[in-house]
């Protein structure tokens, strides 16, 4: 029998089996249930404090993520404050002599490469076949160009818009178009320059995780450089998409709850955990291609379903990596290059 | 920094492994090209590749195994400063292009130049003008990617991710060029199979002008 998509739209693992669907489901029923009645008995206040963090920690439910995201986030405060900005963006992407002047750097109008990737998107979720969907991506890719056409379009963009507008949508199916801009200008604003032209700080992050997984999980690592290949070869998604299509869906909303709440330095938490949970395998590759396919099959390892204990685990694993190490890396990193 | 030795000494047998990486712009078909290869699939929306996917599949070849490593690359320009790392090292490589799309074919170009002057000397790269089905929308001629793919010394097909067309010819061309450690002489038995693969019997379909 095959199970009917998760509650996103996306489909179960594979290795799922009716028990395990039934024992994951029911136990995320059971976690809900406790994360929600704590939210509920904030009325409404997400001030911060360590409380706050906390209970983010534990993951933000369904129904308060939106209200909570614009709020830790600098998006609420913005949106607040470019009432209309928007709309008003929107429209002139509307208009062909705005749209003219609108380039990717291959010298293509950048609103026929956004609208190329539309269906590109996240094809196996039923949504992303929607019109009003797929409208409402293109409107805030084409607005965020205008806003910000230092970064532009970035394939891997969509995929990040495409999570914002299915994780704000309501239960009765509407989508929030401007507050989903709003958070991916603060999601930018959070990051390094991954998203821009030449991807530097992308480039330099890659390196920094890589010092860091030598330093805190020096076995595997010595596997993987064992073979010559630079992390990065299998980790740049990770970062551009923000472990979209790299974690289960639900699992990603996690870990954007702390990122909006705590800024980049989850990512690297989260990136460094993946090569604690599954140092065992990694020991045991054998060559570059067995490398390669570990990774590529990391989506489907059921080890993240439980979002819940996952992150638990990921704070509690990598509780000694400071914020000041890895902003010194940076910098090292980055004049390392330039020489 | 150098690689494990790989575990196919000659004593094995085993089926060579070649590394070989996939360049174009955004949207040519690179992704489909190779999940028609891998999987015998067609995706009609087929996901946007971020960073760059990696996949394996097997051919055999006048009796010998070939494994290819295929690394499928993100083809928006702001990705270009990561291709490096991926085309190093690769003993193959096949440039994409749309027929349908001029531009594409220009940057294919751009491509062959920067392998020719930055990847490893005896990479053997094919050009692949995608998209065949659509030949009525064509904006490439073919005699001109021929011409082209002559000039550069170049495999060159016109292939259809869709159709399949030509799509396990242009690996199977590349594999026969590789370097083999033992090169069977019988030139006769051209047995070229193509494991897991639905599209074995598609043959040198329409649009087939590969060199030599
Ligand atoms: N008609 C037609 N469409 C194709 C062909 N190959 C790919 N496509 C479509 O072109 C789009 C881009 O393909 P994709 O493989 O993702 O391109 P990539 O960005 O180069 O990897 C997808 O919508 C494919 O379905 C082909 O041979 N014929
Ligand atoms: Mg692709």
């Amino acid at each position: 029998m095959k199970l009917e998509k998760e509650e996103y739209g996306f489909d179960w693992p594979p290795s799922f089996d009716k028990d395990t669907h039934w024992r994951y489901t029911h136990k995320r029923k059971l976690t809900d249930l406790e994360r929600v009645a704590e939210w509920d008995a904030l009325n409404g206040n997400y001030e911060r404090s360590e409380a706050l963090k906390k209970l983010v920690r534990k993951g933000v439910p369904r129904k308060y993520r939106v209200d909570v995201w614009l709020s830790i986030s600098s998006a609420g405060q913005n949106m607040l404050e470019n009432k209309g900005l928007y709309n008003n963006l929107t429209a002139r992407c509307a208009q062909k002599e705005t749209t003219d002047n609108m380039k990717d750097t291959s010298g293509e109008c950048v609103i026929d490469v956004i609208r190329r990737d539309l269906l590109r998107t996240f094809p196996e979720n039923p949504s992303f076949k929607e019109p009003v969907m797929l409208n409402n991506m293109q409107d805030i890719l084409s607005a965020f160009c205008l806003h910000r056409p230092e970064i532009g379009y970035c394939q891997g963009l969509n995929f990040i818009v495409g999570t914002l507008l299915l994780a704000t949508q309501s239960k009765d199916g509407e989508l929030l178009p401007e507050e989903c801009f709003w958070l991916l200008v603060a999601l930018v604003d959070i990051l390094p320059d991954y998203h821009s032209n030449k991807m530097t700080c992308l480039n330099n992050d890659c390196l920094v995780l890589n010092d860091l997984i030598r330093k805190t999980v020096p076995q595997t690592h010595s596997v993987v450089s064992l073979f010559g290949l630079p992390l990065q070869m299998f980790v740049t998604k990770w970062f551009v998409c923000l472990f979209v299509d790299v974690l289960p869906f639900h699992t990603v909303l996690h870990v954007w709850d702390t990122l909006f709440y705590e800024g980049n330095k989850i990512l690297f938490r989260v990136a460094v955990y993946e090569f604690v949970l599954h140092k065992k395998e990694l020991k045991k590759l054998q060559d570059p291609s067995g490398l390669a396919m570990f990774f590529r099959n990391l989506f489907w390892d059921n080890k993240a379903w439980d979002d819940f204990e996952y992150m638990q685990k990921v704070f509690k694993k990598t509780r000694k990596l400071k914020r000041k190490y890895i902003e010194h890396k940076r910098i090292t990193k980055a004049s390392e290059t330039e020489v | 920094m150098s690689g494990r030795p790989r575990q196919n000494g000659p004593a094995q047998a085993k089926a060579l492994q070649f590394k070989l990486v996939l360049l174009g712009e955004s949207a040519v078909g690179k992704s489909s090209l190779v999940l028609r290869f891998v999987k015998g699939q067609f995706h009609e929306y087929q996901e946007t590749t971020i960073g760059a996917a990696f996949l394996t599949q097997t051919v055999t070849v006048d009796g010998v195994t070939v494994k290819f490593e295929i690394w499928d690359t993100a083809g928006q320009e702001r990705y270009h400063s990561l291709a490096p790392m991926y085309y190093r090292g690769a003993q193959a490589a096949i440039i994409v292009y749309d027929i349908t799309n001029r531009d594409t074919f220009e940057r294919a170009k751009s491509w062959v130049k920067e392998l020719d002057r930055q990847a490893r000397k005896d990479i053997v790269i094919a050009l692949a003008g995608n998209k065949f089905d659509l030949s009525n929308k064509r904006m490439v001629e073919v005699e001109e990617g021929s011409a082209y793919a002559q000039e550069h010394n170049l495999i060159f097909m016109e292939t259809s991710a869709k159709t399949g067309d030509n799509v396990s010819n242009v690996f199977v061309e590349i594999a026969k060029m590789l370097p083999k450690v033992e090169p069977k002489p019988n030139n006769n038995g051209q047995t070229v199979r193509i494991d897991d693969n639905q599209e074995a019997q598609n043959g040198g379909g329409p649009g087939c002008c590969s060199k030599n």
